[in-house]
């Protein structure tokens, strides 16, 4: 029973960050039909500057995450108005150029951080350790911390007046156009918003795993299992299927073979996708935000 | 006018001919040696080691004046190729080197995944491959693999000797086993569990993870409630420090060991920091954190003073070449010729050669060499220096 628990909260904490990094991917999906690529690469830049701030210039952990997660959302808009903007209509466009784009901030990340892996300090040493279970305190803050954003972009998609908008935009297109919501604008938010959940996810990474340029690219492959999962476009689904995703990986690894650890969510999604083929919260034809 | 024109068509054309044929002469003064490393990708850390140690001993070797065959002096010229870590680009990259450049030799790239495919191109081309995969152990003798040089300890004499080591050294009763799913990982777990047996060390564990794992703490639970010793795991440094922290946090065991396949620079550092009880780190080649010998402390030297850098994680992957470029130079010079590679590769089996590492050959092609094992106790760090060679 104290194993099984322990698995959970192994599955909750991974899973955590799988819906961080999915939530930008839905909402940019969500709005423009586009599918970026790059994204798991702004998860990457994420962490390779957490680290930095943390372990060259020497800022608390909490401080290089509002860091990381402004420049994050800078980096979305930079993206949005140079390329993204351009590709409206057309969103295979716009995946073609995220490809490119890939390979453009990887290369970056080699030539600034090197190919080695980087491994932060512990920068919060101890752990709860109580019946048998074991959870170290910087695992804690990251779980605390993956769990205010999702929360605060929660908050934000139902009680601001940008994020009802953006649902509105998401759910009827027209209609929002015609009662004067500023699509472009918006859409330029969305970008913003969901790189700089991206990064933060990057930061936390980078705060209990180690770092290399490559890790965006299964970072960016979970994130669409987690979407497809909960459903294209649905911000609820997304948090629900990442951190069912987190869950049946942990326990997948733990209770059968660690060799299939990416075969158990592959499992899970077509498991769901059978019975539900729009995600578990999502509806056919439509999206939700 | 018309004068002046054709002195300068002339000129233009006495040029070029003294170009083509100062080319042709170069040409004639050159050996061409392929390197096909992953200078990008996921294996980029051990394929630019790998580079580096190619390309530190090439000019190291034409800076000593080149080659000699009969009374001519050989430049020794390096082309660089990057695998970008892919297996078909790889292969490519192997047609082009030794069809179109003909080049004397391969050296590389580091890892199996790539090199053992890429290995079939040379075989097949008759070229001389020099290269460190664990898979290869498995070639080494086979007559249809007569131009390989495996430049790396062979299994059972490297854990053969390690393996009493551990043991001796942490007086553990049980191990759990724990390496990357892949031929290299499953190729030695095996053999270290069965010397482990001999030892009369329990085995109750052996795991295997998949190559894009950065979470291992659900099955490092399942591992724990076996209460092992001694976790052995493998065999990058960015798994083995991920794995080390992830076991700590868990308290899965009382003593860590990773394994051959990198220098373990940075999990050795992240041990001392932690309070681990013991840690025993066995690097693939000589250990460039605290060298044992002069020769190790020039070449991190030269290698600081031409990268200006410091040696990484995995920087001693360029042992795995580059001592083998003066070996695959000597034989050359013996065979009196680079283009038959039957003459050259009997030069170069049942051979010793000292130079960074002290490598002895066998009649298959297979190196064997000395290697380093850091023991780190109460938060010091030992080197012990593993004879392997008789």
């Amino acid at each position: 029973m104290t194993d099984l628990i322990q698995q959970l909260i192994n599955g909750l904490l991974i899973g955590g960050l799988y819906a961080l990094v999915a939530l930008g991917i839905s909402l940019v999906f969500g709005l423009t039909g586009m599918v970026n690529f790059a994204h798991g690469e702004v998860v990457m830049l994420g962490g390779y500057l957490t680290f930095t701030l943390t372990q060259s210039f020497g800022m608390p952990f909490l401080g290089s995450l509002v860091g990381s997660l402004l420049a994050g959302g800078l980096l979305g808009f930079a993206m949005d108005r140079t390329t993204f903007r351009y590709t409206r209509g057309t969103p295979m466009n716009g995946l073609v150029i995220s490809l490119g784009l890939i390979m453009i901030f990887q290369s970056l990340a080699m030539t600034i951080w090197g190919t080695e892996p980087l491994t932060m300090d512990v920068l919060f040493p101890g752990a709860f350790q109580q019946w048998g279970l074991s959870l170290s305190i910087q695992k804690a803050i990251t779980l605390v911390v993956t769990a205010v954003l999702i929360a605060g972009f929660g908050l934000f998609l139902v009680k601001s007046r940008a994020g009802r908008a953006l649902r509105a935009l998401a759910q009827e297109p027209e209609a929002a156009v015609y009662v004067g919501i500023p699509v472009e604008r918006y859409i330029a938010l969305s970008m913003v918003i969901g790189t700089a959940l991206a990064a933060a996810a990057g930061a936390m990474f980078a705060a209990l795993f180690s770092i290399t340029p490559f890790v965006g690219t299964s970072l960016t492959a979970k994130g669409f299992i987690v979407v497809a999962l909960g459903g294209m476009g649905s911000a609820a689904g997304t948090i629900a299927g990442g951190l069912l995703l987190g869950v049946m990986e942990a326990l997948g690894a733990g209770y059968i073979s660690a060799a299939f650890t990416d075969a158990y969510g592959l499992l899970l999604f077509l498991l769901v996708l059978s019975f539900k083929p729009a995600g578990l919260f999502g509806v056919s034809g439509r999206v939700k935000l | 006018m018309q004068r002046v024109v054709q002195r300068t068509i002339g000129v233009v054309l006495a040029a070029l001919a003294l170009g083509i044929s100062s080319t042709g002469v170069q040409a004639q003064n050159v050996i061409k040696i392929g390197a096909p490393f992953s200078l990008s990708g996921p294996f980029a850390s051990f394929g630019q080691a790998g580079s580096a140690g190619v390309e530190m001993a090439v000019e190291e070797l034409n800076r000593r004046g080149g080659i000699t065959i009969g009374n001519t002096k050989y430049t020794v010229q390096m082309i660089s190729e990057d695998t970008r870590s892919q297996v078909a680009d790889t292969v490519s990259i192997m047609e082009r080197l030794t069809r179109e450049q003909k080049v004397a030799a391969v050296f590389g790239p580091i890892v199996g995944v790539l090199s053992t495919p890429g290995q079939e191109v040379t075989q097949a081309a008759k070229t001389i491959h020099f290269g460190p995969a664990v898979q290869w152990n498995a070639l080494m003798g086979r007559p249809d693999k007569k131009y390989l040089v495996h430049t790396q300890v062979d299994d059972d004499l490297r854990y053969g000797a390690f393996v009493p080591l551990l043991v001796r050294e942490t007086k553990i009763k049980s191990i759990a086993l724990l390496g990357v799913n892949d031929a290299t990982a499953r190729s030695i777990m095996p053999k270290v569990a069965a010397l482990m047996q001999k030892e009369g060390v329990k085995v109750v564990a052996e795991e295997y993870f998949e190559r894009t794992t950065t979470d291992f703490s659900p099955f490092l639970t399942r591992i724990r409630s076996q209460k092992p010793d001694m976790l052995f795991f493998g065999y990058g440094d960015n798994f083995a420090v991920s794995i080390l922290r992830q076991g700590v946090e868990l308290n899965v065991a009382p003593h860590y060991s990773a394994f051959a396949g990198t220098s373990l620079t940075v999990p050795m550092q992240q041990a001392l920091g932690k309070p681990v009880d013991s840690f025993i780190g066995m690097v693939a080649n000589e250990n460039l954190l605290q060298p044992l010998h002069d020769d190790v402390t020039k070449w991190i030297a030269a290698y600081k003073a031409k990268y200006n850098k410091d040696p990484a994680g995995t920087t001693d992957w360029a042992f795995s070449m580059y001592d083998y470029v003066f070996i695959w130079a000597r034989a050359v010079q013996q065979a009196g010729t680079f283009t038959d590679s039957d003459k050259v590769i009997e030069k170069i089996r049942n051979t010793n050669y000292k130079g960074v590492l002290n490598i002895k050959i066998d009649g298959r092609g297979q190196a064997d060499h000395d290697y380093d094992v850091g023991i780190i106790r109460n938060g010091k760090l030992t080197w012990q220096h593993v004879n392997v060679i008789k």
